[in-house]
C-alpha cells in the first residue's frame, strides 16, 4: 500500500483523500465519462403508460405528442355502450388497456394492425375470448394475450429511436411475458452483440419473429427464412442452431431438438468438470511444489 | 570431475526462432484472451468498457480473429520447424533433446510428484525439457488445434453448417468458451507461477526471453542434460586427443 502511495504522493496529499477514496472517486468519475457503457443494458423506465394520469412533459416528447386527446379518446361505442360510461361507477376501476378499443390505432397504422391480426398474439387472444364466451374460466389478466397497448406505450413511446435503443426496449417489452426467452437470448451471440455490445447488425427480437406478426419459429422453413434475412448463404442445417437454449424454451413436441439440447448440456457439463478438475490438480500440485521448495530453502539445501 | 571439462558459464538454450515464437505467442495469447473474454462476459460493465476502449465490438472481433491467425501461424512455424528438425537436421524426435513426450517422462512425472510430496530427496534427472515444459508446449499446441476448429465453426457458421448439423455450432460455442477459460487460467496463473514464482526460480526466469542459461541452472534443473553434455564434450576431447 505504501509503495503504491509513493507513486501518487502529490495527488493523495493535495486532495486529502485516502487511497480507497481515490479509487472510489476515479470509479465514479469513469462511470460518468462512460455513461453508455457502464449503465445496465435496459434501465429504461418501464412503468405503465396507460395510467389514468398522463405526464404531459413526457407525452409532448412522444411520437403522439402532436395529437389532441380526442383524436384517440373521442366518444367510443363498444357493444352498444358509450365509453366513457358516466353512469357506470366501476368504469374508472377497469383496466384501461383491456377496455380501450384498439381498432382506432388502425386508422393511422393500418399495416401494423393487419399484421397484428394475422399474428400469434391476436390468435391466442381470439382463442381466449372464445373460451370466455363459451363459458369457460376466463384467463387471469396477466395471462391474457397482448393487444397494442400491452407492448406499445401510446402516450410515451418515442419516435425515431435508434435501432439499438429499440432493441433494448424489446428486451423489456417482450421479456415481460417471455422471461426465459429473454434470458436465453441475452446468453446467445445475437443478444450479447446486439444488446450489450451495441452492434447494429445483430438481430433483436422482432428481426427474427416479426414486429407485429410475432411468429413462432418452431417450423424449420419459417426459421430458415428468418435466418436468411441476414445469413444469406444459410443452408437448411443452419436453422438447426439452437438460439434459445433455456430448458423452458425447447418445445416438448420437438424430440429432435430435445436430444440436441440434452447433448449440448451434457457436453457443457463435462467441459466444466474437466476444466475445474484440471485446474484444481495443477493448482494443488503447484502449491505443494512451492511448499516443498520453500522447505528445501529453509533447510539450506 | 565432470563439470571442470566445460569452461563457459553461459549456454544458449533457445534459438532466435524459439524466442520469437514464444514472445509472439505470449502477446497474441494475452490479446486473444482479453478480446475474447470482453465479448463472452459482455453482460458485465468492465468487459463492455474494455470493448469500447478498443473501438467497439467490430474492432474487438477483428482483433480476436487477427490474434487467432497470428497464433495459428506460430503453430504452423512450429510444425515446419519439427519437419526441418526431423528431416534436415536428422534430429531424433524421441531423443533426450526433443520436446516430444517419451516413456521416460511418465517415470519422471511419478518421481517428481514423489519429490514434491517429500517421498524422494531429489527431483529426477530431467533431460533438456522437464515434463511440465513439455506439457506447456503440447497443451498449447493441441489446444490451438481444437480452439482453431471450434473458432472456425463460429467464424463461418454458414459454411460449416453445410457439412455438420446446426447444433454443432452450439457445441463449438460451449467448447470454445470452456477451453478458453481452461487455457487462460492455466497459462496466466499456473504457467506463470511454475516458471517465475517458484522459490527455485523466483523472481523470474528470463531464459525464454534472452535465450541464455547458466551452468548452475542446467545442473540444478536439468541434471540429465548436463550429464549428457559433459559426456559428449568428454567424448569429443577424447577424440581430439
Amino acid at each position: 500500500m505504501d509503495r503504491f502511495r509513493m507513486f501518487f504522493p502529490g495527488l493523495i496529499k493535495v486532495k486529502g483523500m485516502t487511497l480507497f477514496q481515490f479509487f472510489m472517486v476515479s470509479i465514479i468519475a469513469s462511470s460518468l465519462f462512460l455513461p453508455i457503457y457502464t449503465r445496465p443494458a435496459w434501465c429504461e423506465d418501464s412503468s405503465s403508460s396507460s395510467d389514468w394520469f398522463i405526464d404531459m412533459n413526457r407525452f409532448s416528447k412522444s411520437a403522439h405528442g402532436s395529437l389532441k386527446c380526442d383524436r384517440c379518446h373521442g366518444e367510443m361505442t363498444l357493444k352498444g355502450n358509450v365509453h366513457p360510461n358516466r353512469k357506470d361507477p366501476t368504469a374508472i376501476r377497469k383496466d384501461s388497456v383491456r377496455t380501450y378499443d384498439y381498432k382506432r390505432c388502425a386508422t393511422c397504422h393500418p399495416e401494423s394492425y393487419k399484421r397484428y391480426l394475422m399474428g400469434e398474439h391476436a390468435k391466442v387472444l381470439a382463442k381466449q375470448e372464445e373460451g370466455r364466451l363459451a363459458g369457460g374460466k376466463p384467463a387471469p389478466p396477466e395471462r391474457l394475450a397482448p393487444t397494442c397497448g400491452d407492448c406499445h406505450s401510446s402516450h410515451y413511446a418515442q419516435a425515431k429511436l435508434s435501432r439499438i435503443t429499440m432493441g433494448e426496449q424489446m428486451i423489456l417489452t417482450c421479456g415481460k411475458c417471455h422471461v426465459s426467452q429473454k434470458m436465453s437470448y441475452l446468453k446467445n451471440l445475437h443478444g450479447q452483440l446486439g444488446v450489450f455490445l451495441e452492434k447494429k447488425a445483430s438481430a433483436y427480437c422482432t428481426d427474427c419473429h416479426g414486429a407485429h406478426t410475432c411468429e413462432s419459429l418452431k417450423a424449420k422453413e419459417k426459421a430458415l427464412t428468418a435466418c436468411r434475412r441476414c445469413h444469406r448463404n444459410a443452408s437448411t442445417r443452419f436453422a438447426d442452431i439452437v438460439i434459445h437454449t433455456g430448458s423452458e424454451d425447447i418445445s416438448k413436441k420437438d424430440p429432435k431438438k430435445q436430444v440436441h439440447m440434452a447433448l449440448i448440456l451434457t457436453i457443457k457439463r463435462i467441459g466444466q468438470i474437466v476444466t475445474v478438475l484440471v485446474l484444481a490438480f495443477f493448482a494443488l500440485q503447484t502449491f505443494v511444489w512451492i511448499l516443498r521448495e520453500l522447505h528445501n530453502r529453509l533447510r539450506g539445501r | 570431475m565432470a563439470e571442470q571439462t566445460i569452461q563457459q558459464e553461459t549456454f544458449w538454450r533457445f534459438s532466435v526462432l524459439q524466442r520469437t515464437v514464444h514472445l509472439t505467442v505470449m502477446f497474441a495469447f494475452i490479446g486473444i484472451g482479453l478480446t475474447g473474454f470482453s465479448m463472452a462476459f459482455s453482460s458485465m460493465a468492465p468487459a463492455r468498457a474494455f470493448a469500447w476502449f478498443l473501438g467497439g465490438v467490430d474492432s474487438v472481433r477483428y482483433l480476436h480473429r487477427l490474434f487467432a491467425v497470428v497464433l495459428y501461424l506460430c503453430v504452423v512455424t512450429e510444425v515446419l520447424w519439427l519437419i526441418y528438425y526431423k528431416f534436415i537436421l536428422r534430429g531424433n524426435l524421441l531423443g533426450p533433446h526433443s520436446i516430444c513426450f517419451t516413456k521416460q517422462d511418465l517415470s519422471y512425472f511419478r518421481d517428481h510428484i514423489g519429490y514434491i510430496l517429500a517421498l524422494r530427496n531429489a527431483p529426477p534427472p530431467f533431460e533438456r525439457f522437464a515434463w511440465w515444459e513439455k506439457l506447456d508446449y503440447w497443451t498449447l499446441f493441441i489446444g490451438m488445434q481444437t480452439m482453431g476448429l471450434t473458432g472456425l465453426l463460429l467464424w463461418f457458421p454458414e459454411f460449416f453448417s453445410r457439412f455438420v448439423p446446426g447444433y454443432f455450432i452450439n457445441l463449438a460455442q460451449v467448447l470454445h468458451f470452456d477451453e478458453a477459460v481452461l487455457a487462460v487460467l492455466y497459462k496466466f496463473f499456473i504457467h506463470t507461477t511454475v516458471r517465475h514464482f517458484r522459490p527455485e526460480v523466483y523472481p523470474g526466469d528470463w531464459t525464454i526471453f534472452t535465450g541464455k542459461t547458466t551452468k548452475e541452472k542446467i545442473r540444478r534443473t536439468h541434471p540429465g542434460e548436463w550429464a549428457r553434455l559433459n559426456a559428449s564434450v568428454q567424448a569429443n576431447s577424447a577424440g581430439e586427443r
